[in-house]
């Protein structure tokens, strides 16, 4: 089976070859496959080169995603492993640019799983910090809060 | 770091994961979120399929309150710790501070349904939102009635219902509450209405499972089997127990939920003491499960487990907690429980507060989830709102009496009715939430 070979462009100007299978993950890039003559380079206006190759490395493990019958358990908890350590690496700032470019890229698996990461990153803070990570306004005058927190009179982990 | 700005449908995204007790403390994040929270029913119920489900044990104390209770049962000393009570007011009360007596939880979806001693009537509840929604059964009342939650799976809108049953021997009624009526079940199976079942009733995706006799066979091959309602279809039906208790000589003894999506059951085996703890597979739709055996145990004369006593499971690490019955021969009055894993090793150890009355504390464990949401929407310059209290019913109203200028409104569920309150910046207009205040609930 000939595997062909699918050139990205990042906005940035670096150019990655990966197999089709791999860049048919990207649902953006099915689309414009079938747009695109053969053998041109598909350029990604919105993604630069540093964030591109994370997500292709990604998708590089998930090419052949274990649907969820699947019995092999010891696969299963590999990948779960990479994926764990692959997300330790990065930092907050890399996340959320995954985050916008698996978006742009339609790729859903790493956007759901990158999202899942800040969820769990974040349910444990304040509403404070919480706003400075998204830069939200507070828009709550000091009653509002007060009455807020008094609604509140039951949270776990106490 | 300058973190890049995440558009809206993105920030929801990562909102949707993050777990519904978090949620609730970050309500005060911003106005914006609060009503995400709160009023926005595609996000509960997106939140609903991804985020990770979180359980919460409560039991219910002498004082009739419920407390969560905190259960570790890492490494080698597992311990429990019962938090403080949560509240939940009493509107009918002519003291505004005085609280709901609950003599009777149920949990459904995390919605608790309670029920007060001499109080004709009963309350769906969710702790987490605060949204709470009374009714007056009336003439219907009497002192022998317990209640159900559940709602229909099959649907894609979550429709609830409540349904009764008595000590004496009336007829059990469904209550619908999208339409506000009641109806009588005619069903050929009865449901408990020995009032120790009730501590078995359990809720698993909308339908009512609890432990009760097999009412196809005579005696004296009685026997127990695994009877459950489906809030759906509105009938009865039996479900296949472990294979030991085809057997003569096993029995099902207490039944219990592992998560949100399996049931779990004790199966003494008569002549010995030995009790198993089965585990169902993931409930589907059919009555058919597949049990498989978690674990085995060898309990001393003095542990017994008897009916109605409240167990929970840990199906992963293999650990079990069960209340102890208090035995009427001993002087402790105290609850306690016992944890044993698979070691064989039973651990007890003290509630720390004296719970409701009876033979065991009570274990109900309570999922939090953003159910039993209101929304509402203006509409361009025709202001029309559109409230969904109850999952299963809409009702839009038009306000033909307003000037074409924006108002804002805000919302307050309380006494089961809706007041509006339009405000133009820091003008309100009383005129219109007495009016909003008179259309009853359809």
């Amino acid at each position: 089976m000939s595997s062909n070979k699918i050139l990205l462009t990042s906005s940035d100007g670096e150019s990655f070859e990966i197999d089709e299978a791999v860049a048919r993950k990207f649902l953006i890039i099915v689309h414009m496959m079938e747009d695109n003559c053969a053998g041109e380079a598909i350029p990604l206006e919105n993604v630069t080169g540093d964030i591109l190759s994370k997500i292709i490395e990604y998708a590089k493990m998930h090419v052949n995603e274990p649907s969820e019958e699947d019995e092999d358990e010891e696969a299963k908890k590999n990948l779960d492993s990479w994926d764990a350590k692959f997300m330790e690496k990065l930092d907050l700032e890399t996340i959320f640019k995954i985050i916008l470019a698996a978006n742009y890229l339609n790729f859903e698996g790493l956007l759901g799983f990158a999202s899942q990461t800040v969820a769990d990153y974040i349910k444990d803070k304040t509403p404070e910090e919480v706003r400075e990570i998204f830069n939200i306004e507070n828009d709550f005058t000091p009653e509002e809060e007060e009455e807020i927190r008094k609604e509140n009179a039951w949270t776990f982990n106490e | 770091m300058t973190l890049p700005e995440l558009p809206k449908d993105l920030v929801e995204e990562i909102l949707s994961f993050v777990p519904a007790t978090s949620l609730k403390r970050l309500r005060s994040t911003c106005k914006g979120w609060n009503r995400l929270f709160k009023d926005d029913k595609r996000f509960t119920r997106i939140h609903t399929e991804k985020a990770a489900k979180q359980f919460q044990p409560l039991t219910l104390t002498k004082n009739y309150r419920i407390c969560p209770i905190n259960v570790n049962l890492h490494g080698t000393t597992p311990s429990l710790e019962v938090k403080n009570e949560v509240s939940l007011l009493d509107p009918h009360s002519k003291n505004s501070a005085a609280q709901f007596n609950i003599d009777r939880v149920f949990h459904c979806d995390g919605l608790l349904l309670c029920t007060s001693q001499k109080d004709s009537r009963f309350v769906v509840w969710n702790p987490l939102t605060g949204v709470t929604k009374w009714i007056e059964l009336g003439d219907r009342y009497n002192e022998g009635m317990a209640f159900i939650l559940g709602y229909d799976n099959k649907s894609c809108n979550k429709s609830y219902k409540a349904m009764s049953f008595n000590y004496l021997d009336k007829d059990s009624e469904i209550y619908e509450f999208s339409s506000d009526s009641w109806r009588v079940i005619d069903d050929i199976i009865k449901p408990p209405h020995y009032m120790d079942y009730f501590r078995e009733c359990f809720s698993l995706k909308g339908n009512t499972y609890w432990l009760g006799i097999d009412r196809r066979r005579r005696p004296p091959d009685l026997r127990i089997t695994l009877i459950k309602f489906d809030f759906g279809t509105e009938k009865f039906g039996y479900v296949s127990l472990p294979p030991p208790c085809q057997v003569h000589g096993f029995e099902a003894s207490n039944l219990s939920v592992v998560g949100d999506e399996k049931l779990s059951v004790l199966v003494q085996a008569g002549s010995t003491s030995k009790t198993e703890v089965w585990v169902t597979s993931k409930i589907g739709e059919a009555n058919v499960v597949s049990w498989s055996k978690v674990l085995s145990l060898y309990p001393k004369p003095d542990v017994g487990f008897w009916h109605g006593l409240s167990f929970l499971l840990d199906e992963e690490k293999k650990v079990f907690l069960c209340c102890k019955s208090k035995g009427w021969m001993e002087e402790e009055d105290e609850d306690n429980v016992y944890i044993v894993g698979e070691d064989n090793k039973f651990i007890l150890l003290n509630f720390g507060v004296e719970t409701i009355g009876g033979e065991s504390p009570i274990i109900t464990t309570y999922v939090p989830s953003l159910s039993f949401t209101v929304i509402y929407i203006n509409k361009g310059d025709t202001i029309m709102v559109v409230w969904n209290p109850f999952m299963g019913q809409t009702r839009w109203i038009q306000h033909i009496d307003l000037d074409n200028t924006r108002y804002n409104y805000d919302h307050d569920l309380s006494l089961g009715e809706l007041k509006f309150l339009a405000r133009r910046g820091e003008e309100s207009r009383p005129n219109l939430s007495e009016m909003v205040r008179q259309w009853k609930l359809q």
